[in-house]
């Protein structure tokens, strides 16, 4: 790489890199998450409703998925607001209070869509175990069919079955 | 005294705006959102409410600000990742136009499913759900 920042403790090296880290992560998830909803996914109801997200969230990948979306989208937010705060806001009181309050908004929006994430998650995933194997609306047909044969196989009472012909001599038997 | 507007103001500009009206974005979607905690059928009576025509064109327009703020994020990283400087006003014309044209794009996708939308301009009969 051609760039080596370096910076003094509280010089912003570590936000500047942050923004670009997590920047380069919502790129991806962003983009891919406004087009899968809008497109694959609509935001109808009849698409987007909560048997849709939560048929999602049922799958860990999913759920991960979300978690870094909220995340990181969090994280990059609060840094650029940092930074846009420090340039609008003079007063260094004032400043303070509101990065304070913004960072403190911020931890329990978070703590709020990452809650919503999971729990929605877990009892999809516990619905899914609890209920019978995935109906698939062809019980009856498939009670219908007739078996392909009458044999249903070896039965407690049938007698041994014999001792089938060799088929081809043993090793060291007649030539 | 005014500044003549050069190309790299008004990416500084155009980004910071772009990011800022994301986050009043963001906090609303995870606030939105945060609702399927309650369960199903809130959820859905709750989300009802957002099925309208106007919501549906604001949704549409949302990708404007989404696009360009990760198009120019990614002309940030790589001309501090590649030493680009030179390229600088290049690589914004370049992020204005794939902003264009893949938000026309977007709309006209985002435009086929929103029902509400197309009703309310009179190109589709109301069906029942």
């Amino acid at each position: 790489m051609t760039f080596s920042p370096r910076g003094r403790k509280g010089g912003g090296v570590v936000e500047w890199y942050v923004q670009r880290l997590s920047g380069g992560v919502l790129l991806l998830a962003v983009v891919f998450h406004f087009i899968f909803m809008h497109t694959i996914k609509t935001t109808n109801p009849r698409d987007l409703n909560f048997d849709s997200v939560a048929e999602r969230l049922g799958n860990p990948e999913w759920v991960i998925f979300n978690l870094v979306l909220v995340t990181f989208s969090l994280l990059h937010a609060v840094i650029g607001l940092k930074i846009s705060l420090d340039d609008f806001i003079k007063n260094r009181l004032t400043r303070l209070t509101a990065l304070s309050a913004v960072y403190v908004l911020m931890a329990a929006l978070w703590a709020y869509g990452a809650f919503a994430i999971v729990k929605v998650g877990v009892n999809a995933r516990q619905s899914h175990a609890a209920a019978p194997a995935a109906e698939d609306g062809l019980d009856d047909y498939n009670a219908q069919q007739e078996p392909l044969s009458d044999d249903t196989g070896p039965q407690a009472g049938d007698p041994p079955p014999q001792e089938s012909p060799e088929w081809y001599p043993q090793e060291g038997g007649e030539k | 005294m005014k500044y003549r507007i050069q190309a790299g103001m008004l990416a500084f500009y155009m980004h910071r705006l772009s990011g800022l009206a994301l986050l009043f974005y963001l906090v609303l979607h995870i606030l939105s959102m945060g609702h399927l905690a309650q369960g199903p059928e809130h959820f859905n009576a709750y989300m009802a409410n957002y099925n309208t025509p106007v919501f549906k064109l604001a949704e549409i327009a949302l990708f404007a600000p989404v696009l360009f703020h990760a198009l120019n994020g990614l002309r940030i990283i790589l001309v501090d990742l590649f030493d680009l400087t030179h390229l600088q006003k290049q690589m914004f014309y370049a992020v204005l136009a794939i902003t264009a044209v893949g938000w026309l794009v977007m709309a006209f996708f985002m435009f086929q499913h929103a029902d509400v939308l197309q009703q309310a301009l009179g190109m589709k009969k109301a069906v029942s759900p």
